[in-house]
């Protein structure tokens, strides 16, 4: 039962940051994205005949000559497909076992570190891959501490008769330790299938929604063995160059193979971030969270919110 | 207490002045000094500039520019064109906020900005930062860099996508950044963006386009062709052609100690700066290294010489060319410390490119150009750095063009001789600067015309068509062009009519006003002034057989004028002459027979 505990608060605080993380701007979609849009720009700036083009003869100004000479530059287009990055998050829950009665409050810290690589390999065809390790310490029950390791590595693709929309398609695992944070307690791999797209009515604004299923295929022990099916929708707003708000809905259908059991679990997240450098962000979020599950034993609902500071770096 | 308690009602309860207007050149809606309130409207006339203080900033406008001062650092475009910038902060900088019909900017730097209404609005950041807004579309704004542009059309739901423009160039051939204006607040900024912008040329981050935009419309003005590459001369087989020697003239002025190819000729075409040449010391040292190139030919790509070649005083590179040599696109050619680079060929052209002589603009580090009797000498688009320029051609009816360029030498600048009847032509925002030294132009009977260009000296600035032949028919012209020295001197052949022509122009010292002005056409001959000339000097003396100013210009002498003539057409002075324009003088216009009259 302590590692279902385990199990669930890990899948709770653990994963569904992961699966946050797949619906913010950083996820492997956008930064293929960005790959894609900067080697294109790169290509637009250093093309005389598409720049003379673009631009229609215009009257001009009496002083015009006064304005001066403007040579254009090309710049070279700089995305870098490695990041590593690190944060330590402080959050209450007043949920903490993730129980369906006798709820209990804590606090708990979240620490870990990422890399990810995403990379153009040819044409509309991306690489992703993504190592990430984050540990939770409760500060009240220290028995529910544990330590997650996950990789993912997947193929992309955009699909430009979609919209631009990506498919992803590879292999996500996780491990998860007892409290101790060294004693494996549950190991999952599963295959990933995922669809991504990302409007943008404005430069300030993103819209985000995506669907993924993510099909078990081993685990250890068993028992806890699920599939998951979700789909998901966020809106970000650019306030100003630095302080940025975000909200996203999450729906998952859970199924158990391994019991007669089907979990539908909503989240709900506000967050508001501030980049203190082009490396530091701190940010505050508030997320909401509610399992209804076909054995009652396991719904729940769940408030999360918290303060975490997260330094980043690009090469 | 009481004088503590009255200081802090005014700190608290005086409203500061919405703007200051700082400087006019030409005409404007408001005088200097004027206190504009909110809500004002500020406009220039035609050829006019103007330079307004703000709270925390500051703006400059250009001819036939409207502008409102809503509130102090808050500023409505409603047409032409503007500099404008928000003061240096230690910590945060207050933004001067810009705003025009349907665009909002956040000016937390220096940026120019042109709004032609219903045509475009065009933003390049200078330095700092300048946030870009749609204000029919919540959301749709853009945080410009230094050095990033962006083009805006009306018809524009989106904003476009910026792109990079070279800091320096536009901040020197910007009319609203120096010319007669004081130095920016920002301009240590502007020079910082601008040296980090340089490291990432270096670098190879960013690198040069042919894609031009001349002024504020934004049509590619200048798309260079693709360049052919040039036949040999008959007789002479492509490897000869281009085959370069580098000679040590002190111990053996015949061994060839360095010999290689340079170009390969017609074989195959050259892509700019795909060969770089950086000579090596293999024998002696020498004061001098010439390289020579038979029949002329061309020069490209990175050419450096190893410091390590040079001995002795009066050092020297030098390109010698029987024939044309051209400096192509993108070359760029240096001489290392404390020595003279040395440029001589029947005929020069330097394209695109740069030159300097030296490392840091000593005495000795001279850039010599010098053509042949029958040649000319044309620099177009290029840049020239050295401790002193001397640009010469031999030949009566040769000539000298400066098209579009810069020529920086700090301790001096020598255009033309004075005994040669050259044709000099300095145009096209070109900039020539010396200012440690003297500027002299000079053209014995030839004509010289300077347009939409800036000259700056720290001492003197010599323009003299005249120089030695006193009854020489040389003419000089100026027109819309920005003179800077502590003693201007324009002098214009003794004979001819019209022979010295100011037209539309500023003259005065580099900060402020200039100690002397002297523009002195013929004895035979006419002064001519057209449109707003501005004469910002203490002593300005005038002279020609007549001085005209024609019927809708004026001249603005900041100090004393004194006018030496005989036929006064103009108006001023106690003189009338229906039909002319107008000369006034802030401290006292004199009339004066031509004779006699201050030596030029």
């Amino acid at each position: 039962m302590k590692n279902f505990i385990i199990f669930q608060v890990a899948l709770s605080a653990g994963i569904y940051h992961l699966h946050g993380q797949e619906a913010a701007p950083g996820s492997a979609a956008d930064r293929a994205r960005a790959s894609d849009r900067g080697l294109r720009v790169a290509a637009l700036d250093t093309s005389p005949s598409v720049a003379a083009q673009s631009l229609q003869p215009a009257p001009k100004l009496p002083g015009d000559a006064e304005y001066g000479e403007q040579i254009v530059l090309a710049r070279r287009a700089n995305f870098e497909p490695w990041s590593f990055s690190t944060d330590a998050e402080y959050y209450f829950t007043d949920n903490v076992a993730l129980a369906s009665a006798g709820e209990l409050q804590d606090y708990y810290l979240r620490t870990g570190a990422q890399a990810r690589y995403t990379n153009r390999i040819a044409g509309n065809w991306f690489a992703n891959a993504a190592l990430d390790g984050h540990t939770l310490l409760h500060e009240e029950f220290d028995v529910l501490d544990f330590l997650l390791i996950k990789a993912d590595a997947s193929a992309m693709y955009r699909v430009p008769w979609l919209a631009d929309t990506f498919l992803s398609a590879g292999y996500s695992g996780y491990w998860i330790s007892e409290a101790d944070l060294t004693t494996e307690s549950f190991q999952n791999h599963a295959a990933t299938l995922s669809a991504q797209k990302i409007w943008k009515p404005a430069r300030a604004m993103q819209i985000i929604a995506g669907a993924s299923a993510e099909y078990a295929l081993a685990s250890d022990p068993t028992p806890p063995q699920r599939h998951e099916y979700s789909a998901y929708l966020g809106y970000k707003l650019k306030l100003s160059d630095s302080l940025s708000l975000a909200t996203s809905y999450r729906a998952a259908l859970y199924d158990y193979p391994t019991y007669d059991r089907q979990d539908w679990n909503h989240v709900i997240v506000l967050g508001a971030s501030y980049d203190l450098t082009s490396w530091a962000r701190v940010s505050l979020s508030a997320s909401s969270a509610w399992n209804r599950s076909s054995v009652e034993f396991f719904d729940y609902d769940n408030l999360v919110s918290g303060l975490s500071l997260s330094l980043y770096l690009e090469f | 207490m009481p004088r503590l308690a009255f200081i802090l009602y005014l700190l608290l309860f005086t409203q500061l002045p919405a703007a200051t207007v700082r400087q006019v050149i030409g005409r404007a809606s408001s005088p200097e000094n004027t206190i504009l309130s909110d809500g004002q409207k500020f406009t220039t006339g035609p050829r006019s500039k103007s330079s307004v203080a703000l709270d925390k900033g500051f703006f400059r406008v250009g001819s036939d520019t409207n502008v409102q001062v809503v509130t102090s650092n808050n500023l409505s475009l409603e047409k032409g064109i503007m500099l404008a910038g928000s003061d240096p902060a230690r910590f945060r900088r207050t933004p001067v906020t810009v705003t025009a019909p349907g665009y909002k900017l956040e000016v937390k730097g220096t940026a120019q900005i042109a709004y032609y209404p219903g045509a475009y609005v065009k933003i390049t950041v200078l330095e700092g930062k300048v946030r870009v807004g749609l204000q029919s579309l919540s959301g749709e704004w853009e945080t410009l860099e230094p050095g990033q542009m962006l083009i805006i059309n009306p018809s524009d739901k989106r904003l476009p996508e910026p792109v990079f423009v070279d800091i320096s160039r536009l901040a020197a051939t910007s009319q609203l950044i120096g010319g007669a204006f004081a130095e920016l607040s920002t301009q240590g900024l502007i020079d910082a963006a601008a040296a980090a912008q340089g490291l990432g040329l270096l670098a190879g981050d960013l690198t040069q386009t042919t894609l031009r935009l001349r002024g504020a419309a934004p049509e590619v003005s200048v798309s260079l062709p693709n360049r052919t590459p040039p036949t040999p001369p008959s007789g002479i087989t492509p490897d000869e052609a281009s085959v370069f020697q580098v000679v040590d003239d002190l111990s053996n002025p015949n061994a060839i100690v360095e010999r290689g190819p340079y170009r390969d000729g017609a074989l195959q075409p050259f892509v700019t700066g795909e060969i770089n040449r950086d000579m090596q010391q293999t024998q002696a040292r020498a004061r001098e290294w010439v390289v020579t190139m038979d029949n002329g030919g061309q020069l490209f790509g990175s050419i450096t010489a190893d410091p390590a070649m040079f001995a002795g005083s009066n050092r020297k590179l030098s390109f010698v060319g029987n024939g044309t040599v051209e400096v192509l696109t993108g070359a760029n050619i240096r001489s290392p410390d404390s020595v003279a680079l040395n440029l001589n060929a029947i005929d020069l052209i330097i394209d695109q490119a740069e030159l300097q002589a030296g490392t840091a603009q000593r005495t000795d580090e001279v850039l010599t150009l010098a053509s042949g009797s029958t040649g000319n000498i044309q620099i177009i688009a290029s840049t020239l750095k050295g401790g002193k320029a001397d640009i010469s051609t031999a030949g009566t009816g040769t000539s000298i063009t400066v098209d579009d360029s810069t020529i920086e030498a700090p301790r001096g600048v020598l255009l033309g001789k004075s005994t040669t009847n050259a044709n000099i032509t300095i145009q096209n925002s070109s900039q020539i600067l010396a200012l440690l030294g003297a500027l002299d132009v000079l053209a014995q009977g030839g004509s010289i015309t300077v347009t939409n260009s800036t000259l700056k000296a720290r001492d003197k600035l010599t323009i003299d068509a005249q120089a030695r032949a006193a009854t020489a028919t040389g003419i000089v012209e100026i027109t819309d062009a920005t003179l800077m020295a502590n003693v201007i001197r324009i002098r214009a052949g003794a004979n001819g009519a019209n022979s010295l022509i100011i037209d539309g122009s500023t003259l005065q010292g580099i900060s402020g006003a200039a100690q002397l002005i002297k523009l002195y056409a013929g004895d035979k001959a006419t002064l001519v002034f057209r449109n707003n000339v501005t004469l910002n000097a203490n002593q300005v003396h005038l002279s020609g057989l007549t001085v005209r100013v024609d019927a809708g210009g004026s001249v603005t002498i900041s100090g004393a004028g004194h006018i030496y003539t005989t036929n006064k057409q103009f108006n001023g002075g106690g003189n009338v002459s229906p039909g002319h324009g107008t000369i006034t003088a802030g401290q006292g216009l004199q009339l004066h027979p031509l004779s006699p009259k201050p030596a030029f």
